[in-house]
Parts: C-alpha cells; structure tokens; sequence
C-alpha cells in the first residue's frame, strides 16, 4: 500500500447539518480513494449525499454543515490542516468543479470572456493580452464555433450546451488535478450530452486529471467512468469498477437501481421500482440504513456495525448478505 | 376516424428587433406586423401533419428547441396555431381561439401533465384543491361530499394515500407532486392525455412508479396518450408509434420498434446512438454531431433542416426540401439519402 499513492483519499467521513428540527446525519463514514488520470462516478437516488460529499471535498459545504469525523487527503496533504485561504487558492487551480445548471453557475451580468479572464487572472501568471489569449484559446479547445464572437456574449445569449462548455474551460483554465462534474450534463439533451462528457474525458485524460462524475443517470456513469461508487442516503454501500459493477452488483441496492432504468430492450413490466423512501435523517438510524426497503432484510442488519466487505479485489460492499 | 388529426400546422412566433419602448409605441398606434418591423418569424412548428387514434399511444421526441412543447400546447389548446386544422373527435378546434376553448366541451376532453411537477402546482393549493379544481370549473360539480368522494377516489387512482389531501405541494416529495398532477389531469376523463416529460425531473426509481401507473391509467380509462420526451428509452415502454422532430418538422415517423431497430432518418440515428448505455452490448457506435443547429427564425423552405449537422448531407439537402416518404415496415422518413438496413446492421456489428 506504501507504493501507491491516489490523488485524493476519503476517509471515514462523516458529516451532519444543524438544523432546527434536529442534526441531519447527511455522511456518515464515507470512504473511497481516488487514482490519477481516474474517472469516478458517483451514483444515487436524489438526497443520497452526493453533492454533499462534493462540496465536502470542495471545502465550500454550508455553514450548517460540520464534520464530525474523518479526513480528506488531497495530493498527499489533509485539506483540513489547511487555512481558509490556502483553501481559497486550491479551488480552482488544483480543485475544480463544475456545477448543474450552467445558467446559473455563471454571472449573468457578466461576458463568458471577461469570466474567463478573472479565473485565469485569478489562477495563473499570465498577464494583460496573455489573459485574453489563453481565455480564447480555452474557447477553441471546448469546441465553441466563433469564439472571438461568443467572448463577447452574455450567459443568455448562449445555449444551455454552449454555456456548460464555458463552464468546462473555466474548470480547467488551471489545468487542475482534479474535476469534480456534479451532474454536468442534466437538462441537456441526449446528442448535446455526448459531446460534453467526451470533451470532459478527453480533457481528463490530456491532463492525467482525476474526476468525480456526480450523476443519477447509470448510463451515463457506466459509459464514461472507471469506477463507480454507490451511495444510499449518506452512506457508500458499493464501491467496484465499472464492469463489475454492472456485471455483479453485490448490494440489493445497486442492483434495484439498475433494474429501474429503461434500457433499449427491458419492457415496462421488467421495470422494476425500488419500494420505500430514503429514512429520514434526523431519526434515529439502523446500521444498515437501506435496511427498511430491502427485500434481503434479515434482523442482524439493524445491528452496528454496518459490515464492510471485499467480495473482490477492488469491489467493496457494505452489506451483511451481500448478493 | 383518428380521435386526433393534425393537418399541415404552423406556429410562428414574431421576432422583434427593435426596443421594448418602441414596441408599445408601434402597436399604440396599431401598426400591423409588417409596419412594426419585426425582425421575423420564429417558426417553432412548421408544417406537422399526423394522427392519434383512440387508445394508442403516440411518443414525441427531440431536442430541446425543436419545438415539441409548442406541439403539444398547441394541440392542448393553450396556444393558438398560425395556420393548419386540429381535428379532435371529428372537428376542427384549431381556429377556436384558446382565451374560448377553455369553457368549451372539448376542453375537459383533452388534458395535459406537465414538465416540472413542483412549478405547475399553486405552491398555495392543498392536494384536494388542486384535484378539485377541474371539477369544479369543468365538471359541473360542487363543493360538498360528492365532491370529496371523487377527490379521494382519483386520489386512490394514483396511489396517493387520504393523508396527503390536506398537504400542499411543499410537503410533498417529487413522486408524490407527480402523482398530484396526473390525478389532476385524469379528474374529467379526458379522452386525450398529454403527457409533457412527465418523469424527466424524477429519479430512476421513482419514474419506474410512475412508467407502471401511466400504463395501468391507460388501460383502465381507455385514454389516449401523446407522450413528449426526449428519452427514446422510456418512451419506447410506453408508445406504440414515435414521432422524431427536429426543428419544428416531423423527420421520421412509424412503430416505435421499427424505428428502434432500423432508423432511416440520420438524425434518429445520432439520438439513438447517443443514449447512453448500461449494458455494453446495447451500445451501438456513436454518431456524433458536429456543427451548429440551424436557426429556427425564417428557415429556408428549401434547405433540410438537418443540413448544417448531418453526416450524410450532399448538394441536393440544399436545394429541395425533403418529405416524408413512406418505407417498408411503416416508417415514413423526410431524408432523401436514408440509411439501408445494411448500414444499421454493420454499425452494430463494428460495436459488439
């Protein structure tokens, strides 16, 4: 284990939000690893914590949010021994996100071009026309037709594909080690998605640049990623590469998930949906906290610990029968 | 007879060039569209003519633009055409201005589920209200027990359990707003249902729920469907026949399986390949789109509309304007260099 040495290192995380009605225990003991030159695809239902671990890594969860336990370890150092603004400086020059909704991740009342010159002003020694034509020249890499034309345009005036493609050549304006894509192609249609994830594949691999692929959409994550990681409100519940994964899924969840995607040849009455809700956070929880909703549901489930298998070389399952 | 018939209908939008001060000043003074100067036409549908007959179900896919959400609101009558017949159940309710349809008999016959399933609910609305509202304005009905028992039993319906009629739409979960919607737009018994990506903002396991209870809903009440998309996949669970569109033209049209299996027209082809796959058997080699769409403002009658991003395109895609031609196994494409059944064959053979 000495030998290696992964980009980015969770562990043990664990995360919850003070709120009003009670603490949210949002992460609870996440832990995964992170190669170079890695795509990662992070997948699960809505309110599963995805986002939540992002913005963890990010260094920019909300000032709700306090880590209970664990460490982040980026690049050899732990982010947390960091200062605020050491942090500052990483975002955006080793750490880069890419968000959503494009359209309101950019300053509407700003040009695409002048946005682009403050990152690369912010991030980088260039200085005066330099800025100018990198930012250009950043434009051209993201496929943008006209960008001498488009370095002018406002947000509104591009199409939601042209703006996420802004989006990327501001993310990798620094050329960071790595990307986090919280579903970055969401809301685009099909064909116009293609053509953003390869340009972030092929950024990612020009640059040996690590990247989280934040999405709920299977497909999407089996196509363009290495390996995928599972999560299940606040928990990892698999983590295994992606032709394992799909080939064997050892969590009852991982494997309802892809029994309820519309794939070309399943008929409806295959489809099958996952019964039950995520639990509520802020309630007391079982060890296993898909426990309520599994088929597989055996009494020891709801006793702590939540084991933690390797079924596999590489392919962890937090499940006491796994499948 | 079709219970719907879509004959050559067109929508245009005006396109102003000049400020919205002058605009006011322009039509003050009741200037007709040429004197206002207006900048063009956004033709958003252009020229579509097909049919839905009673108890099928018909999907609608495209990209986001091509003008398939106009479609829709133009045939739910809450737009008004340019041009071009609506018949449904026989006549034509196409030159009905829509600010009257709604008071119309027809209205409670065709109604409509839409996209987001937190914007189109009154954020100010309990569940029953909403699900009462249409039976009150369209359904003759009044406040009292008949009343609820119909709420509850549309409620029932759609899975949603008694304690969610005193909820509003903030204390309900993606899936169950869903659910509100659909039981709303059921509550008249409308012969034509239009389904506007009715799961595209659910996760996976929520939209397999709602899939099963739009086809047990179609079964039990005998309703039409028109199903917009953009995801081939769910909508080949649901459609017996697809209409693809691309920028405000019908490009290809038959049985969904057909189209699956064997796209003609280049376009079909680039959106199916593009759906991403789980399975890597089912992946087939990816066509990918260069080039920028056309713009939809005064097109040429005379180009293809595909023309500015087509892989196959040649001098004459310029000069005349492809129709939807009928093929064998009941596909009509508007492509005049089609794919053969070879070349869909050896692209999934180069996959596997």
């Amino acid at each position: 284990m000495e030998s290696r040495n992964p980009l980015l290192v969770v562990e043990e995380l664990s995360l919850e939000f003070r709120t009003r009605t009670g603490v949210v225990k949002a992460l609870e003991n996440v832990s995964f690893e992170i190669e170079k030159g890695q795509t990662v695809g992070v997948v699960g239902e809505s309110g599963s914590g995805k986002s939540v671990m992002s913005y963890a890594i990010m260094g920019i969860s909300d000032p709700a949010a306090r880590i209970t336990s664990g460490r982040i370890v980026f690049g050899g150092i732990s982010l947390f021994e960091k200062s605020r603004q050491q942090l500052q400086e990483m975002r955006g020059r080793e750490l880069s996100m890419i968000f959503q909704s494009p359209r309101t991740a950019l300053n509407p009342i700003r040009t695409i071009g002048r946005q682009l010159e403050d990152v690369i002003y912010r991030h980088s020694s260039f200085r005066g026309r330099q800025i100018r034509e990198r930012a250009l020249e950043l434009l051209s890499r993201v496929h943008i037709p006209d960008p001498e034309k488009r370095y002018r345009a406002y947000p509104f005036e591009l199409s939601g594909g042209m703006c996420q493609r802004v989006m990327i050549a501001i993310a990798i304006s620094s050329n960071p080690w790595l990307l986090i894509a919280d579903e970055p192609v969401t809301g685009l249609d099909v064909t116009t998605q293609a053509v953003i994830m390869d340009l972030i594949k092929d950024a990612a691999r020009e640059r040996n640049m690590g990247t989280i692929l934040i999405t709920h959409d299977l497909g999407l994550a089996a196509e363009y990623c290495d390996r995928i990681i599972v999560m299940h409100s606040g928990h990892v519940v698999e983590v295994a590469d992606t032709e394992h994964l799909f080939m064997r899924p050892r969590h009852p969840y991982t494997a309802k998930l892809i029994g309820a995607t519309p794939n070309a040849s399943r008929d409806l009455a295959e489809l099958s949906a996952i019964p039950g809700n995520l639990p509520d956070l802020r309630a007391e929880l079982p060890a296993c906290r898909y426990s309520e909703r599994c088929e597989h549901f055996a009494q020891d489930c709801l006793e702590s610990p939540l084991p933690r298998l390797e079924t596999e070389t590489g392919h962890h399952v937090a499940c006491r029968y796994p499948l | 007879m079709a219970l719907l018939q879509i004959v050559d209908l067109l929508k245009k939008f005006p396109i102003h060039p000049s400020g919205a001060m002058e605009r006011v000043w322009n039509s003050l003074w009741g200037m007709g569209a040429d004197e206002r100067g207006e900048a063009g036409y956004l033709h958003a549908v252009d020229g579509v003519t097909f049919s839905i007959e009673a108890g099928e179900s018909v999907g609608l896919v495209g990209e986001s633009g091509c003008g398939k959400s106009t479609l829709a609101r133009l045939i739910a009558r809450l737009q008004d055409p340019t041009s071009g017949a609506i018949a449904f159940e026989g006549r034509n309710i196409g030159g009905v201005p829509a600010s009257r349809f709604i008071q119309g008999e027809k209205r409670r016959k065709i109604q409509m589920v839409f996209q987001d399933p937190t914007e189109s609910l009154n954020p100010g609305f309990t569940t029953f209200r909403v699900v009462a509202d249409p039976l009150l304005r369209l359904g003759g009905m009044r406040s009292g027990p008949e009343l609820r028992k119909r709420v509850e039993e549309l409620c029932n319906l759609v899975g949603l359990a008694p304690e969610f009629l005193t909820r509003y739409p903030h204390q309900l979960s993606g899936g169950q707003k869903a659910r509100v919607g659909i039981a709303r737009a059921i509550a008249l018994e409308p012969t034509l249902l239009i389904l506007d990506e009715p799961t595209s903002a659910l996760d996976v396991s929520v939209q397999a729920v709602i899939l099963h209870l739009l086809e047990d809903l179609k079964n039990r009440l005998g309703m039409s469907y028109l199903f917009v998309s953009h995801d081939l996949n769910v909508v080949r669970l649901l459609c017996q026949r697809v209409l693809v569109m691309y920028l405000g033209k019908i490009v290809e049209a038959g049985p969904t399986r057909e189209i699956l299996r064997h796209p003609r027209h280049p376009y079909t082809r680039a959106l199916l390949s593009a759906i991403p796959a789980i399975n890597t058997t089912e992946r087939t080699e990816r066509v990918r789109l260069t080039g920028e769409p056309m713009s939809p403002i005064d097109p040429s009658k005379h180009v293809c509309r595909f023309y500015s991003r087509c892989p196959r395109r040649e001098e004459m895609c310029r000069q005349e304007m492809p129709r939807l031609t009928p093929y064998p196994g009941g596909i009509e494409t508007a492509c005049h260099f089609p794919l053969g059944e070879q070349e869909n064959t050896e692209t999934r053979m180069a996959v596997s």
